[in-house]
């Protein structure tokens, strides 16, 4: 019990050398092997996954872009179309203020010829008149009274044309 | 009651199992050599069966107890031993195993190795040549001499001597209590023969076993972390 036997001490170191060796073998470098190789995995997985979130996230931050440059892009055309409506607008309505000027000139000139060629015509009939005016009075007997009545006929004839 | 003694001392007595001539030196091979081959037999054999087939997905059930007793197993030591020595885990986990299957091996009848001196010896050399190698690859030789007049140059005898103390506590402290232990049974089993013996041996071979190879490693341990940190 108590006596110590070198022999029995050095066999048992041995033994528990050879007992750490083959529990490493067995028991601990497996066990730890497959252990990294499931921390790998995870890594891996974990690396995966983020980037894979910041992909997304790229792509998330494109989309938005994109929509407000296609906003923009709207709000120009938008702007465009309103512009050069407006200029149609101005145009058209140019347009037409010249062409109702044309109309109203042209109506003007041709009322302007209608009435000279009218007064023309009235000057011929008065010319007339008076000349059958003095062929009457020519062939009436008294001169005074003539020339009264000649005027007043003048008179009636003239008030009733103007 | 001399009787009771006499087969006390029988049952402490380590029997040689045999013996051989080595180079006309006579070698005697105690029981507690041939009990340790057993619980190494028994230790690799379960490694054996628990690692075999291992996968990395959809593990079975056996895979999962060999990955949950040497992730706990492993994480107590290293708790233990601190982040320097982290090198000595696996040594120390596998004196763990030994020393706690040695210490419950007396409930399926086999005298447990540690009863015997010479195994508890081997283990404390083990222990300090660890301890002082771990110290002196950390740190070098210069500081690892050094050491010794810390904190002051007087107390150089004392640390010295520590050499020879610390493992002599591991070894004491650790034979002594199986051995304790087992006589402590032996006089219960001798006045009362029944149950009382069972409840007995919960404690004695089984917690009082366990807690034995748990206080070695962390005294151990303790000593490597103390050998190691900067």
């Amino acid at each position: 019990m108590l006596s110590i036997s070198p022999e029995n001490i050095i066999v048992t170191v041995v033994n528990l050398l050879v007992l750490f060796v083959a529990l490493r073998i067995f028991l601990f470098k497996p066990v730890q092997k497959i252990l990294e190789e499931r921390q790998k995995e995870a890594d891996k997985e974990l690396n995966e996954a983020k980037q894979q979130l910041e992909e997304a996230e790229t792509l998330k931050t494109q989309y938005e872009k994109n929509i407000e440059d296609t906003e923009v892009q709207r709000k120009k055309i938008l702007e465009e179309a309103r512009k050069s409506a407006d200029q149609e607008y101005q145009r058209i309505i140019s347009d037409a203020k010249r062409e109702a000027k044309t109309v109203k000139t042209q109506a003007v000139t041709k009322a302007e010829g209608e009435k000279a060629k009218i007064v023309k015509k009235a000057e011929k009939e008065i010319a007339d008149i008076v000349v059958d005016a003095a062929v009457k009075v020519a062939g009436a007997k008294n001169a005074s009274d003539m020339d009264s009545s000649l005027y007043d006929k003048f008179l009636e004839k003239a008030g009733g044309k103007s | 009651m001399g009787n009771i003694a006499e087969e006390l001392m029988e049952q402490l007595e380590c029997e040689t199992v045999f013996s051989f001539s080595l180079g006309g030196y006579q070698v005697n091979i105690y029981e507690s050599v041939v009990v340790t081959w057993i619980v190494m037999a028994i230790l690799i054999l379960f490694a054996i069966i628990l690692t075999t087939n291992m996968k990395v997905h959809n593990i079975s059930k056996r895979q999962a107890l060999a990955e949950t007793i040497v992730t706990k197993l492993t994480s107590m030591v290293e708790g233990m031993v601190g982040p320097h020595g982290k090198s000595y885990v696996t040594y120390l986990t596998t004196i763990l195993l030994y020393i706690g299957v040695s210490n419950i091996i007396g409930l399926f009848g086999f005298k447990p190795p540690t009863k015997d001196l010479n195994v508890t010896l081997a283990l404390a050399l083990m222990s300090i040549i660890l301890v002082e190698a771990a110290g002196i690859y950390q740190r070098g030789i210069k500081k690892w001499l050094h050491k010794f007049v810390e904190p002051i140059a007087v107390v150089t005898p004392i640390n010295i001597l520590e050499i020879v103390t610390k493992p002599l506590s591991l070894c004491m402290r650790l034979f002594g209590n199986v051995l304790g232990a087992f006589v402590i049974m032996e006089l219960i089993k001798m006045v009362v023969p029944y149950v009382l013996p069972a409840v007995f041996s919960c404690y004695f071979d089984l917690f009082d076993g366990l807690l034995q190879a748990y206080v070695f490693i962390f005294l151990t341990s303790l000593y490597i972390s103390e050998a190691v940190e900067e």
